[in-house]
């Protein structure tokens, strides 16, 4: 395999879903079943990408930017309305052929897999049978990866006793367990503490440099996208603003510097550039008008600085919410 | 597939001895709950040896075959229907989604009931004894097994539908339950019903044949009410399928 | 008044399922239409015009009414309770400045409130076959209440066994099946011989049968002193129960997903 071999390959895609306006009541649910009034939502519009393999993508947006609904499109969850993505050459994730799920992995970090009240052992000899792994290549990759995440010891013990990290890093080891050739990771690290995140991402980047598995990440913590991707893709309201690296997305941002202004008392309203931080505490990024937004008798300091990733993404975002 | 069960059944008996409280309420419960049929019954029998001429044998038939399937179908089927319930209701399917199997037969055959086949011997035993007592012939004994497999099959689909239904009417648990009083209202003789709800549930939701025919074994042999049954549970196997179906598109687009 | 707050919460619930209740009511039907049949049946080839002096009307309004009952006395307390414990929000309640059993019966009755109408509207269609003074319909009533709360006590006792069962839905049926047979909901237990009257005075049969043959004037004045009587004693046996469960259950309760 070629480093520039394609692993996902998606086309001017687009995704609208509908709503069903529902009704109540035993009658209304039947009614429901057979005639249900429906509203289209415009979840991804016109979406290009491909992503190579032994990358490492994030991607970042705000909440409803379309995240979730663009890895449920690539793992072949939700079909596409137009468009078409392409993966391994030649297969469309939608037909939910077990040839391409086996070469998935996925882990939805809000929901779980694992068996609540047995050890997570048994979760992991069920997708054994299920991905069809022979034993003895099961064991040899179980072991290395619990003694990777630091887990070995909790392997047989209930689900329903195991801590929030310690739960997270076996969801974890059932994504990968049949080595897939790309992981899909969302939200992977939500409500963990920071000993055990930074354990989970040094643990991906040695697979991703061994197996070459491709990664695909969401997440909220922009520390997961700094600690891992090697390219981000922005979405923002269901459309694609940014493809590159993070550190393109940095110094393409971060020539907007961040000034922060104190005042003697509170402004309002509060102009759309302005960000409030704290009592008469504000930001915001000095290329976004040629002006201040502050009448000048109203400040008492001035301060300028670079931002970071999570400040350039605000200040991005808040930018967009303000052009709609 | 077969390999995936065996591990499910293996998992299904690991969680047995985790509920060891629950295991044993099952069976002693399961039992406690035939005798009192039975007992219900021998009241009845009591005021009148002849109810539309069937015997307390008959009805002791009755409600043995209706518990072997009831059991039966518990044994193989009722755990993973709890659970799948649970898992639409809390949102929890998506990796149903992406896993390389049938997710229909995945999610019922996920789990078997063992406590359920205590009191499944305990009711094979007694039909045992009531067959050898009212002497039924080989054939017919061959029929006999078939009816309790249809009928089993047959209360499967009705409680997955039910369960299925979840996907739209999450307030419905009442829903889940009905299944279980239509079966239970099934174990009378269909004699005792008005006319009107003797078609209904012999031929249209044939839960009295299910229960009535094995019984009627002994008088006369009813070929076509089998394969009616067979016919019924082919289509219940289809529609619960499409139901399925349904309500996996719908459980993706409500998120 | 906090509680009252639990009663309404608890009395929208049963109405905002519509659908649930509506169904309740379908199968609460659907049962009374089978044992209807059943004794119809009975009755016509025993070739008697009563059974244990009920005849085949009382016996239809003695049906209806028990198996009303059995929707008043509802038991869905246990399942909520196992649940609270199972997911570790019992934690939650346990913080709050309430008596959980208090609140809980203010749930109850909300719960069952719905119900407890319909009861008072067969009451008075059915008083015509019955014929009770009004001291009579008082004492029906004062009895009722009485019942009301001793059963209220059972299923909070039954329910703090979740402490100690992780799945109690294989329960539900037992429970259906104790009221079906001592509630008297599938005969009244006057049919059966002498030898098992004493079972009349177990807290299935007070709430199920006895309540049921008390509207229709089926019982004699002693025979409800004893009811009374059954009754508290009972109750004082379940208050005490509870007590000790919960002592011991609250140690053994791990605080899960807490």
């Amino acid at each position: 395999m070629t480093k520039s071999e394609k692993n996902l390959q998606a086309k001017r895609i687009s995704f609208s879903y509908m709503t069903y306006e529902k009704n109540s009541g035993l009658l209304g649910s039947l009614h429901d079943f057979v005639h249900r009034r429906k509203r289209a939502v415009h979840a991804i519009h016109d979406i290009s990408f491909s992503i190579n393999s032994g990358e490492i993508v994030g991607l970042l947006g705000p909440n409803g930017a379309g995240k979730t609904t663009l890895i449920k499109l690539m793992t072949g969850i939700l079909p596409v309305n137009e468009g078409k993505i392409d993966a391994f050459s030649g297969i469309n994730p939608f037909e939910k052929s077990s040839a391409y799920l086996k070469r998935i992995g996925v882990m939805f970090g809000q929901k779980s897999q694992l068996i609540w009240d047995l050890p997570p052992i048994d979760t992991l000899i069920m997708l054994r049978e299920i991905y069809q792994i022979p034993k003895p290549v099961f064991e040899k990759r179980l072991s290395f990866f619990t003694k990777q995440l630091a887990v070995s010891e909790q392997l047989q013990i209930p689900v329903r006793k195991l801590s929030l990290g310690q739960r997270i890093k076996f969801e974890l080891i059932c994504a990968i367990i049949h080595y897939p050739e790309i992981l899909f990771l969302d939200e992977p690290t939500i409500g963990i503490d920071v000993s055990s995140q930074s354990n989970i991402y040094r643990f991906l980047r040695e697979i991703n440099k061994e197996r070459k598995m491709t990664i695909i990440l969401t997440s909220h913590n922009t520390k997961d996208i700094v600690a891992l991707a090697q390219r981000v893709i922005i979405i923002a309201k269901g459309e694609k603003i940014f493809d590159g690296t993070p550190n393109a997305l940095i110094s393409e941002h971060a020539s907007q510097q961040i000034i922060e202004v104190t005042t003697d008392s509170p402004i309002e309203p509060l102009p759309i550039d302005l960000i409030e931080l704290g009592d008469c505490h504000y930001q915001f990024l000095s290329n976004d008008s040629a002006q201040l937004p502050i009448a000048l008798a109203h400040i008492l300091s001035l301060k300028r600085r670079d931002g970071d990733l999570d400040e350039i993404l605000v200040g991005l975002f808040s930018k967009l919410e303000g052009k709609k | 597939m077969i390999r995936l069960y065996r591990t499910l059944i293996k998992q299904s008996f690991e969680e047995t001895f985790a509920y060891r409280g629950t295991t044993i309420l099952t069976i002693v419960f399961g039992i406690l709950f035939y005798a009192i049929v039975i007992l219900t019954g021998s009241v009845y029998f009591s005021f009148a040896k002849d109810i539309f001429g069937w015997d307390f044998t008959d009805y002791l038939n009755l409600v043995t075959t209706a518990n072997v399937m009831t059991y039966l179908y518990e044994f193989l089927f009722v755990q993973s229907q709890e659970a799948l319930t649970s898992q639409i209701l809390e949102g929890t399917l998506d990796y149903s989604l992406i896993r390389p199997v049938n997710t229909y037969w995945f999610h019922v055959l996920y789990r078997v009931d063992f406590p359920s086949l205590i009191p499944l011997i305990l009711t094979v035993g007694i039909e045992w004894v009531i067959i050898a007592r009212i002497r039924l012939s080989f054939s017919q004994i061959l029929l006999y097994v078939l009816i309790v497999m249809l009928g089993t099959l047959f209360i499967f689909c009705l409680n997955q539908i039910a369960v299925t239904a979840t996907f739209w009417i999450d307030g419905l648990s009442a829903l889940a339950g009905l299944p279980e009083y239509i079966m239970d209202a099934s174990t009378r003789p269909a004699k005792i019903y008005p006319k009107v709800i003797q078609v209904l549930f012999l031929w249209i939701l044939p839960s009295l044949t299910v229960t009535n025919i094995p019984v009627s074994l002994r008088y006369r042999t009813s070929f076509r009410a089998v394969i009616w049954l067979a016919v019924v549970d082919a289509c219940l196997l289809i529609a619960s399928k499409f139901e399925w179906q349904r309500g996996l598109e719908q459980y993706v687009s409500a998120n | 008044m906090k509680y009252l707050v639990s009663f309404r919460n608890a009395f929208y619930s049963t109405i905002a399922y519509r659908g649930n209740f509506v169904l309740r009511l379908v199968t609460v039907s659907l049962q009374i239409g089978v044992a209807v049949f059943m004794w119809q049946a009975v009755f016509r080839f025993s070739g008697k015009g009563d059974i244990a002096g009920i005849d085949p009307l009382q016996m239809t309004y003695y049906l209806i009414i028990v198996n009303l009952l059995s929707l008043i006395f509802s038991t869905s307390l246990i399942f909520k309770f196992s649940q609270l414990v199972r997911s570790g929000n019992l934690t939650i309640l346990l913080l709050r400045p309430v008596k959980l059993l208090v609140q809980a019966f203010f749930e109850y009755v909300g719960l069952s409130f719905p119900y407890l109408i319909i009861y008072g509207f067969v009451l008075v269609v059915s008083s015509e076959t019955s014929s009770q003074s009004f001291t009579e319909i008082l004492m029906t009533l004062a009895l009722f209440a009485i019942i009301y709360i001793t059963f209220f006590l059972l299923i909070s006792a039954m329910s703090l066994v979740s402490f100690w069962l992780i799945q109690v839905w294989p329960m539900r049926p037992v429970i259906n099946a104790l009221f079906m047979l001592l509630g008297g909901q599938a005969f009244p237990l006057q049919v059966l011989p002498q030898t098992f009257r004493w079972l009349e005075y177990t807290p299935f049969a007070l709430a199920g049968n006895q309540l049921a043959l008390l509207s229709l004037g089926k019982v004699s004045s002693v025979q409800m002193l004893l009811v009374f009587l059954a009754s508290i004693s009972w109750s004082l046996v379940f208050l005490i129960l509870i007590k000790e469960l919960w002592r011991k259950g609250i140690h053994a309760y791990e605080g899960v997903g807490s």
